[in-house]
């Protein structure tokens, strides 16, 4: 493989990585709040994609305006699904509330196929301008450069928001141990459901940003997000900054490999050597997290 | 809590009783059905299911399979067709016809079963609705041989589980007489073992590799693994150097690229750039470096739906429009999305596209019935297929007379020769070669729309070492 | 004396119940044989997963994978090295053993929800990198395996077979039993109990670990195995990431804790789309094809309204139940529950710990 191919590979790979890293954001909000590893999170992006599309391109809408009602309605959805269906679970084990983040997955999937056809074409809506920027040996589209900026604004400030701000601080609270926090005065409630709307609305933003690229389908972001969780799972489910990491390096490393391989499976198999690689580190925060929370 | 001990002593009591029950049990029911064969609910002579119950023409005797799967025993397959091996990549069919068995043939009507996947990320629902639109033709002009046909189908929601259900019910429950223009390609490979196994006339499908073995089989597409070969003498004709071919990672994807380096040696391209491409990458954008790093002056692309999309859009996204060509692509609804990108690119489709060719009286056929009936219902390529399929069924089911068997059907279908269809070039299976379609079209997406390039079917001929021969060009009818 | 009654009286319904299992063929149909067949292959994967994460608390998110790999190991060795069937069948459960083992590595290191998506990424592994394996499935995605013989016996016929699944099922079942019931599962409910709680425990985890993973990944490949004797193929397709998700929910739903749930929950995964079709005011409202669309639904709310209301699981939930209603004063609780810990392992085990959390539900 010719050696001219690496930089470019990369850039690719950067491109990749920020659209897991993206996809990561909402899932370490939701279990760094509530301990709830938010299967639905796909679901919640397709969703509101495909709402901005029903708005932005079925009924001709502004595109931007289509957008904003999308976020706004996942916003609610996740209000809802913590309100109605997670929080009558509190106390019980994590395991359960997955499930049920597992059964709005069907519930949304299949909606979503019923009201506009599982695998029939859709054409998603255009935030970005169409356009290429031309780096060395690739030109990446406008919409690329998109998702990584958002991406890493978006990391970097809710990372700040955890650590400083006082509603991040309460967030941590609460996932570290409920009664203490409802102690200290803490509204563990409405955190909660804060959480889940923060969490949702990263899933739209994911959905509506990717869509162009990913295909607006039932399925096609559930499949990426995947990637997403492994990203995640590497900051230990809890820290932003590492989950952007790890999706940057596995974006760079699948992109860059494919290049020297041709192996099916290979991008699975990158997923969890880093997966792995965080496990054998002692310091690592996964193992972290892990240890001090048991969940 | 009692002591460990006596726990443990009396599970493995009832462990050893539990066993040795289950094994008298399934002796005495071996037994008892080694002799008989089969059981009283199954007998030809109908009961229970509705409808058309084998009441007529010679009847497979009880101990022929008559009462379900049809391996009875083992090693006397009715079918004593050679066991479908997955390599097999076509050529010559074998073994014989299975005896006749007419189930799912009554006075009035006859029972055809399909399945397809419908829920899922693949959409099969138009195949389906064109295979009943067929058949309401059909029937809505008096039917087959004075019976009219009913259609039975199934959902395997993508569920190689559900479609291995969905088969085993249609032949032992709804006791259908054939399959035909079915579409579920995540449960083909493992339902076409059983169907082989039964021996049942199956007339369509995805044409997977295992479907050219068994004698039941007739493919309505070009056979995957082999046409590979044919579809390269279009790069060899614009006199390509270095083609870079991708292929979506379907598991026969191997035989796929195989066919195709056959092809391209053919005409002295050695050294072509082969890739797997996988289904789940989100960007394409990796595949178009590589190839272009290495030199590649042209494209070929086999791909899913969504994969052509990717493609044009990365090849768009780095400015650059090599010579393409696309393997089963002219579906509109999503070219639309990569106007630019399409711009001189061809598209290779073994079917005549329907919607572009209504001033032919097959197609318009087509096209007018599908209104018809299913006036919701995408037209696309994919469906084209079953409708071919019931179009070759029915003829078989024609020829093969007022009292038809599995064997006669499959005999008569095999007596087509040139047989014209509405969609496709003129059909010709034989005893050995259920290889039909050797003729392909060429478009080219000129200013935003498929075009026909050459105005007629290019064909083809397979040689005995997996490459082919032009053969000459036959006019679309 | 009544202890020795009892157990009396337990043996002969554990006997007429295997009795009436073992002659349910005779009352269905073939094609109905070759559902309860399946039925059959699932409820005996489903012991497998009851056994990782019901007892030992670990969330598997791989176990048709593990099922997947049974089935394409026997085919595999019967066309590449053309050994007898029942013979592959046995290396197969051999090497889902060692596999287990090695695939339970990353549970050492890691527990909970972290662990489930550790283990989705190796089932995403095995779906794209191991089964793709020429030597596992022939290069074209599929392995055809015929149906096994034995002498003597028709086992073409689903009826016949069926009795053989029946055998295999009994034995897991009768393995899993003896597993929870004895040292071992309490083991086991101590580590569950220390993983999803704060409770700290001077147990060797590694060994009991493993040897969880690997006991649960040898009853999935003996399930596969069989599995692909009765279908007559295994193809790549056959045992996804999605099916292995679908059956953690299903089992949770039903209830990881209990023996009796891989049944429930192996007949809800291969009849519910059947089924539903037939569900009284559905047939009515809609068309065939649109109740098929309508199936995810239903699972998913179905889903939601279960947890929230049983979290436990139905089978326990309606067990307990039953018992209620039909219990006269019984010498002691024999219920199928474990051995010490709380009524389920997805129960109030969860990571706050605090003294006074409420335990909810019934026992098992």
């Amino acid at each position: 493989m010719h050696a001219d191919l690496i930089l470019p590979l990369t850039i690719v790979g950067i491109v990749t990585g920020s659209m897991y890293a993206l996809g990561a954001m909402g899932i370490v909000v939701i279990y760094k709040t509530t301990r709830v590893l938010n299967f639905a999170h796909g679901a919640i992006g397709m969703i509101s994609a495909f709402l901005a599309y029903q708005l932005g391109y079925l009924w001709s809408m502004n595109v931007g305006i289509a957008a904003l009602s999308a976020i706004a309605f996942s916003a609610l959805l996740g209000f809802s699904i913590e309100r109605f269906t997670i929080r009558p679970l509190e106390g019980k084990a994590p395991l359960i509330k997955v499930v049920v983040t597992l059964g709005w997955l069907l519930i949304i999937t299949s909606f979503a196929g019923i009201k506009w056809g599982a695998s029939a074409y859709h054409v998603p809506i255009k935030l970005v301008p169409e356009g290429t920027v031309g780096l060395p040996g690739v030109h990446i589209s406008y919409a690329d450069l998109a998702t990584l900026a958002v991406a890493g604004v978006l990391t970097a400030a809710l990372a700040t928001f955890f650590r400083l701000t006082r509603l991040g601080v309460a967030m941590r609270a609460v996932a570290d141990d409920v009664s203490s926090a409802r102690i200290l005065g803490i509204r563990v409630d409405r955190v909660n459901s804060t959480a889940w709307i923060l969490g949702s609305v990263l899933a739209a933003i994911t959905g509506i940003l990717l869509s162009p690229k990913v295909a607006l389908d039932t399925y096609s972001l559930t499949l990426l997000v995947i990637f997403s969780f492994a990203a995640a799972l590497y900051g230990g489910l809890v820290s932003l900054p590492k989950a952007f990491a790890a999706a940057m390096v596995l974006g760079v490393v699948q992109s860059v490999s494919s290049g020297f391989l041709h192996l099916a499976g290979l991008a699975d198999l990158i997923a969890l050597a880093v997966i792995i690689f965080a496990l054998v580190q002692p310091g690592s925060a996964l193992m972290r997290a892990v240890a001090k929370e048991g969940a | 809590m009692n002591a460990p001990n006596g726990q443990d002593r009396l599970f493995g009591r009832l462990l050893a009783l539990a066993f040795a029950l289950t094994l008298a049990f399934g002796v005495l029911i071996a037994h008892y059905y080694d002799r008989l064969g089969s059981s009283p609910a199954q007998v030809a002579t109908g009961t229970g299911t509705s409808g058309g119950d084998g009441t007529s023409g010679n009847q497979q005797s009880p101990g022929d399979g008559a009462g379900g799967t049809a391996a009875a025993t083992p090693g006397q397959n009715p079918t004593s067709v050679a066991t479908s091996t997955t390599t097999k990549t076509g050529g010559t069919t074998t073994g014989k016809v299975p005896t006749g068995t007419t189930r799912g043939v009554s006075k009035g009507s006859i029972k055809v079963g399909g399945i397809f996947s419908i829920t899922g990320p693949f959409d099969a629902s138009p195949a389906r609705d064109s295979t009943r639109a067929y058949f309401q033709l059909i029937n809505s002009e008096g039917g087959v041989n004075g019976r009219t046909l009913e259609y039975i189908s199934y959902d395997d929601a993508f569920d190689p589980t559900q479609g291995q259900n969905a088969a085993r019910k249609l032949i032992e429950q709804d006791k259908v007489f054939a399959i035909v223009g079915w579409l579920a390609p995540n449960s083909e490979p493992a339902a076409s073992q059983y169907f082989a196994k039964v021996g049942l006339p199956v007339v369509g499908g995805l044409a997977v590799p295992q479907e050219f073995g068994p004698r039941n089989f007739f493919a309505t597409m070009a056979n995957l693994g082999k046409a590979g070969a044919a579809v390269a003498r279009f790069p060899c004709d614009a006199k390509v150097k270095k083609p870079a071919v991708g292929i979506v990672d379907l598991p026969f994807a191997d035989q796929m690229m195989a066919a195709v380096r056959k092809g391209l040696a053919q005409c002295g391209v050695t050294d072509p750039i082969l890739t797997k491409i996988a289904s789940t990458s989100a960007d394409y954008t990796q595949y178009i470096l590589e190839w272009r790093s290495k030199g590649a002056d042209s494209i070929g692309a086999a791909l899913d739906p969504m994969g052509f999309v990717k493609l044009m859009q990365a090849l768009d996204r780095q400015s650059w429009h090599p010579p393409t060509w696309l393997v089963g692509s002219a579906d509109s609804e999503r070219n639309a999305m990569v106007k630019n990108a399409l711009e001189g690119a061809f598209s290779v489709e073994s079917q005549l596209v329907a919607t572009l060719h209504t001033d032919l009286p097959g197609p318009r056929r087509y096209v007018e019935t599908m209104h018809k009936y299913y006036p919701g219902t995408t037209i696309a390529s994919t469906a084209q297929i079953s409708w071919t399929a019931a179009q070759v069924f029915v003829e078989g089911l024609r020829r093969a007379g007022p009292d038809p068997t599995w064997q006669k059907v499959i005999e008569a279908i095999e007596t087509l020769r040139d047989f014209k269809t509405d969609l496709t070039a003129p059909l010709t299976y034989t005893a050995t070669d259920h290889d039909a379609i050797k003729c392909i079209e060429l478009l080219q997406w000129k200013n935003g729309a498929w075009t026909d390039y050459y105005p007629d079917f290019q064909c083809w001929e397979y040689t005995s070492d997996g490459g082919t021969v032009v053969r000459p060009s036959r006019p679309f009818t | 004396m009544t202890a020795s009654r009892q157990k009396l009286a337990r043996l002969v319904a554990v006997a007429v119940a295997v009795a009436a299992a073992a002659l349910l063929p005779l009352l269905l149909s073939q094609y109905r044989a070759f559902t309860a067949c399946q039925v059959l292959v699932f409820a005996t994967a489903l012991m497998g997963l009851t056994l990782i994460t019901g007892m030992l608390g670990q969330p598997s998110l791989m176990h048709a994978e593990l099922m997947g790999f049974g089935g394409f190991m026997t085919g595999a060795m019967v066309a590449n090295m053309g050994i007898n069937f029942w013979l592959a069948v046995l290396l197969a459960v051999v090497a889902g053993y060692l596999v287990g083992s090695v695939v339970g590595l990353p549970a050492l290191r890691i527990r909970g929800l972290a662990l489930a998506v550790v283990t989705l990424a190796i089932a995403r592994v095995f779906d794209a990198l191991v089964f793709p394996l020429r030597w596992l499935s022939g290069g074209v995605g599929g392995r055809s395996v015929e149906r096994p013989t034995i002498p003597g016996l028709n086992l073409g016929s689903d009826r016949v077979y069926y009795e053989v699944l029946l055998v295999a099922f009994l034995v897991v079942l009768a393995v899993v039993l003896s597993v929870k019931r004895g040292r071992i599962g309490r083991v086991f409910g101590a580590i569950r109990e220390t993983d999803w709680g704060s409770a700290s425990s001077g147990v060797p985890l590694t060994r009991y670990k493993l040897l969880g993973f690997s006991l649960s990944a040898a009853i999935a490949a003996l399930a596969g195995a069989l599995g692909a004797g009765l279908d007559g193929s295994v193809t790549t397709q056959t045992y996804p990431w999605t099916k292995s998700v679908t059956l953690l929910a299903i089992l949770t739903v039903m209830g990881s804790s209990s023996v009796w749930s891989p049944l429930f929950a192996a007949i809800f995964v291969v009849l519910s789309p059947a089924g539903l079709e037939h569900l009284p005011p559905l047939p009515q409202l809609f068309s065939k094809e649109q109740i098929v669309q309508f199936v995810p639904l239903i699972s998913g709310v179905s889903l939601v309204l279960v947890m929230i209301f049983t979290p436990q699981g139905l089978v326990p939930t309606i067990g307990a139940r039953l018992r209620k209603l039909t219990s006269r004063n019984r010498s002691r609780d024999d219920v199928p529950g474990t051995p010490g810990g709380p009524a389920s392992p997805m129960e109030p085990g969860e990571a706050v710990g605090t003294p006074t959390h409420e335990r909810v539900g019934g026992r098992a």
